[in-house]
């Protein structure tokens, strides 16, 4: 054994993972050679410094101001999260309403609106109102399900307006009902 | 580390995946002391230690819903902490200049006591012992990174070789090559007060 291998014996020596054999050759090369046992003597007295080296407790203050973060780290991000939810259905119900407008720009100027026409209107305009009284609402209690409620009832006015202006086409009202769900589901999950 | 810790913290990070509170709060308490004690060895001040420890848990929080439970929870912040170490003393490195030798730490630069062969309760022993132990730590600060995570995590929170691997995402042979690194550099650092050169304290004659 010579020294450099006498020396990395010392440190998993001190891990307890040299072997009998590696000790026995280090025993042996330590009684000759000065320099190394000087050499596991410092190593030794250094380690048993470190493991014994006082674990500070942290202060009380750690836990209190961690719990004052976290709570501030809360709110922060409840806020943030009403006001984004708030905003996304806020613009989703006004881009709802431009479509619904502009579908009755459109009749309106290709023919005279009928009775059940300005019924279907009328419902279309009460649930579009439904939507911003629902969006408003969210913002106050930040629920998830009044959240959901207004992007179904901005859907269902934008489907009803859709089936007023067209009440035959029955493959529109399907595909506008199914990227209401989808834009509920999205919503959901 | 042990099965029934394993479990427990299994159980916290599930409390506290379902949102409750005094979940993380106990995991706060369990591991605060441990996480300190790591940050204090890595970093000089005392200040910055609770700063990043505080910073430790704040990001475990914002992170525990994505734990996934790969490693177990005490890795996982101690890794956080290593990172907060890390980063924290590479910012430092750019804006000090670089650190004393250890010969020039000594605050009286008088004479170092005889190796103590008295008995243990001998006040000056005793003052000695200390002495070498604030010289341990000042030598630590001054070492590379590195070697100083592994040295820590090892000799002082009493990690296992393995886990300090996971935790410094290395393989487990650079881990225990840097530990010997750690020791011959450490020594090499401690080598003037070990043998005598920068003396401290004075016994009465």
């Amino acid at each position: 054994m010579n020294c450099q291998q006498a020396q990395r014996t010392i440190s998993r020596q001190l891990d307890g993972e040299a072997s009998v054999r590696e000790l026995l050759a280090l025993k042996e090369h330590l009684e000759r050679c000065c320099q190394c046992s000087v050499f596991a003597n410092d190593l030794g007295r250094l380690t048993g410094v470190l493991r014994n080296s006082n674990v500070e407790s942290a202060p009380e203050s750690v836990t209190f101001v961690v719990q004052e973060r976290l709570s501030r780290l809360k709110r922060e991000g409840e806020r943030r999260y009403s006001l984004n939810r708030t905003r996304w259905t806020a613009s989703s119900v006004l881009r709802q309403l431009a479509a619904a407008l502009r579908e009755c720009w459109l009749a309106r100027s290709l023919r005279t609106l009928g009775r059940r026409e300005v019924y279907i209107a009328a419902a279309c305009a009460a649930v579009f109102v439904l939507g911003l009284v629902v969006s408003v609402r969210v913002h106050y209690d930040r629920s998830h399900t009044s959240v959901v409620e207004a992007t179904v009832a901005a859907s269902t006015a934008q489907v009803l307006t859709l089936s007023a202006m067209d009440p035959l086409d029955d493959v529109t009202i399907v595909n506008n009902l199914s990227r209401s769900a989808r834009d509920v589901h999205a919503m959901v999950h | 580390m042990m099965e029934g810790a394993a479990d427990r913290d299994a159980i916290l990070v599930t409390r506290c995946q379902s949102q409750e509170q005094s979940a993380f709060d106990e995991i706060v308490l369990l591991y605060q002391d441990r996480i300190f004690s790591y940050i204090r060895h890595m970093v000089a001040s005392r200040e910055d230690a609770e700063d990043l420890t505080q910073e430790v848990f704040v990001r475990a929080y914002c992170g525990i819903q994505t734990f996934r439970g790969h490693s177990s929870l005490q890795t996982w912040l101690f890794r956080i902490a290593t990172n907060l170490c890390v980063d924290w003393l590479r910012r430092r490195k750019t804006t000090q200049t670089v650190s004393p030798p250890l010969e020039c730490l000594s605050s009286s630069g008088s004479v170092i006591a005889e190796e103590p062969s008295c008995s243990e309760l001998d006040p000056f022993v005793l003052l000695a012992e200390e002495e070498l132990k604030a010289r341990v730590l000042e030598a630590l600060h001054l070492l590379p990174e590195r070697l100083k995570t592994v040295l820590v995590l090892h000799e002082v929170v009493g990690l296992p070789y393995a886990e300090v691997a996971s935790i410094v995402r290395c393989p487990l042979g650079t881990v225990k090559s840097r530990m010997f690194q750690a020791r011959v550099a450490l020594r090499s650092l401690m080598l003037p007060y070990l043998r005598g050169e920068v003396k401290t304290v004075d016994r009465p004659q």
